[in-house]
């Protein structure tokens, strides 16, 4: 599927096809289900920020004008999504407890969403970026999982590169501060 | 002075971009910029390849992510038909979106916002980073030598603020508006406190939006027209002698006491069906394995259906699928004109009857193969416990029989191994 086909998609979709949809929904339904759950680190949230991001783009294809490539147009709105379900579940927890939080909270292990969760959890990184931010941990999954540019990142997370670029500042020092193990020092893996 | 100054700057700079460098996105000009710097600073060399340790740590978490059950995109459909009535009752009330709910406006403004913002990550850039990410695992190494010559970044990073500026300025837009609407609430919440205090209805109902208005007449007609059917009820019919003839009977209770020890010995099966199978259809396969659903359906759509006792003749109009399992029949004996009867019925002859303890797994074998081979059952898995030998579940089903809905393989394995559980 290129970008031309994925945006003839969403053409489709901004004429209410269903199939069109249905299509894009498989097409993107495990992707954004990764990406969601690196962004939120929330298993249980993952599911219902992915329909709110089915949901957008089934009512606002038409806003897409093809001058960007369509999944960043969608991972940008998955980003948004997720940021927005994360700070209205915020007040009840600070960013500080969140780390607790997850490992103390039982997992059902048939559950596939648990599965992953433990998958990332196995590894000392995605414990650490538990503990960051979520603006930070996305600029993180976006630059050394995704592989995106500064400038690519600043167009999904909808700032300006030089926002990016501080946020993933930040986050490095805190990083570097929970995974003494991963400076040069000593070595890892 | 000035050297170590700008020596300083540079540092500041480089250090920001060495997560791009690590990760190999950089343009030529800032490639060539930090790794002239690497060359005459430790500090920025050991932070280089912290960032190159941490990219691959991150990586190495590598996880599948589940597929999608249907059930979830027929969710997903249920929803979206809800809220496209809603807009199209909307649009003919002549509503603007000032009076839709929070939710909607929040989708629009995330939708324009990452719309914009998609905006600012430029025209086509040549790397290609989250499309197929997963399936392709393109991303597995870091190119050590980014090649990707573009435009400049401070062209690109000027595209961004743009945007970002109009993201900025849509957002008290929309808030204005949203303190629009709750201004008019409280203006209307005025009104209809001012309208009971002095008595007149009209204000109040003026004050009530119009399709809360047709709610309360329709809920009035539908209590006025249950008051009367109560009244005009014949005194005859209000206390009934007798329970009416059985033209019924409660699916949750076995047909007559005397089939309640038969019943606990009846196979049941967990089945689901495709989305599209209709009434029609259902109704026909069902009737064809004289099964009686008995449960469901559950949140995931799935049914219990309970199948006859064994050995019963209803088996056997089941076309060819009723072959295809027959492989522990035991030997035919005599003495025995019913069962020999259902067993001629089952297989043509010379017919191999069935023996008792074998009869509930085998028939019970017929009827998944009848159900497994219908285009209208997506999963069909024997209930475990109910009317028969456990180990039967051990045996491995032919393989003929999975026949799973077309097209969604996912979805269908998915399925059988959660009914597997």
């Amino acid at each position: 599927m290129t970008r031309d086909d994925e945006f003839l998609l969403l053409q489709r979709i901004a004429a209410k096809e269903r199939g069109a949809f249905e299509e894009i929904y498989a097409l993107y339904y495990r992707r954004l289900f990764s990406y969601l759950f690196k962004l939120t680190r929330r298993a249980e949230m993952v599911e219902e920020v992915l329909n709110d991001v089915m949901l957008v783009i089934w009512n606002k294809a038409a806003s897409f004008d093809g001058r960007s490539r369509p999944s960043t147009w969608i991972f940008g709105i998955a980003y948004h999504k997720a940021m927005k379900a994360l700070s209205q579940r915020r007040p009840a927890e600070q960013a500080g407890e969140d780390r607790e939080r997850e490992v103390l909270e039982p997992v059902d292990l048939d559950e596939p969403e648990s599965m992953l969760a433990r998958r990332q959890l196995a590894t000392t990184v995605g414990r650490a970026l538990l503990a960051i931010s979520a603006e930070q941990r996305a600029v993180v999954e976006l630059t050394y999982y995704y592989g995106l540019s500064y400038q690519e990142i600043a167009g999904i997370v909808g700032c300006p590169v030089n926002t990016v670029k501080t946020r993933m500042f930040h986050a490095r020092r805190r990083l570097r501060d929970l995974l003494p193990e991963m400076g040069v020092s000593s070595h890892v893996g | 002075m000035t050297d170590s100054r700008q020596h300083e700057e540079q540092h500041e700079n480089v250090w920001l971009l060495l997560p791009w460098y690590a990760n190999g996105t950089l343009d030529a000009t800032e490639r060539r910029l930090v790794e002239g710097h690497l060359a005459g600073c430790p500090a920025c060399r050991e932070e280089a390849a912290g960032c190159i340790k941490v990219a691959a740590a991150l990586r190495e978490g590598e996880e599948t992510a589940p597929s999608p059950h249907p059930i979830q995109l027929a969710r997903l459909m249920e929803r979206i038909e809800a809220l496209d009535a809603r807009d199209a009752l909307d649009a003919r009330d002549g509503r603007g979106r000032d009076e839709r709910d929070e939710r909607d406006e929040r989708d629009e403004n995330t939708a324009s916002a990452a719309h914009a913002a998609s905006l600012a990550a430029g025209e086509a850039d040549g790397t290609d980073g989250i499309d197929g990410t997963d399936e392709t695992g393109e991303t597995d190494q870091i190119p050590p030598t980014p090649q990707i010559p573009q435009n400049t970044a401070s062209e690109r990073g000027r595209g961004a603020r743009r945007q970002t500026g109009e993201i900025l300025a849509g957002g008290p837009r929309h808030e204005l508006g949203r303190s629009a609407t709750r201004t008019s609430l409280r203006h209307a919440g005025v009104a209809a406190r001012a309208g009971a205090d002095g008595g007149r209805d009209a204000s109040l109902l003026g004050a009530t939006p119009r399709r809360v208005r047709i709610a309360l007449v329709g809920q009035l007609a539908a209590m006025l027209l249950l008051a009367a059917a109560l009244a005009f009820r014949p005194a005859g019919q209000t206390a009934p002698a007798a329970p009416p003839a059985a033209l019924y009977h409660v699916l949750a209770a076995p047909a007559a006491a005397a089939d309640a020890a038969e019943a606990a010995a009846r196979p049941r099966i967990r089945l689901v069906f495709v989305e599209t199978a209709t009434e029609k259809q259902i109704r026909e396969v069902l009737l064809r394995t004289r099964g009686r659903l008995v449960d469901g359906p559950s949140p995931l759509g799935a049914y219990t259906l309970e199948v006859p006792a064994p050995a019963s003749p209803s088996v056997a109009g089941m076309g060819p699928a009723a072959g295809s399992s027959g492989t522990d029949r035991a030997p035919a004996a005599a003495g025995d004109p019913a069962r020999a009867a259902a067993g001629a019925a089952a297989a043509p002859p010379p017919a191999p009857r069935l023996a008792p303890a074998e009869a509930a797994p085998d028939s019970l074998g017929i009827v998944l193969a009848y159900l497994r081979s219908q285009v209208i059952v997506r999963f069909a898995e024997p209930v475990e416990g109910a009317g028969f030998p456990t180990s039967s579940l051990a045996r491995p089903e032919p393989p003929t029989v999975r026949t799973f809905e077309p097209g969604r393989p996912e979805a269908a394995a998915g399925a059988a191994a959660r009914g597997a559980r």
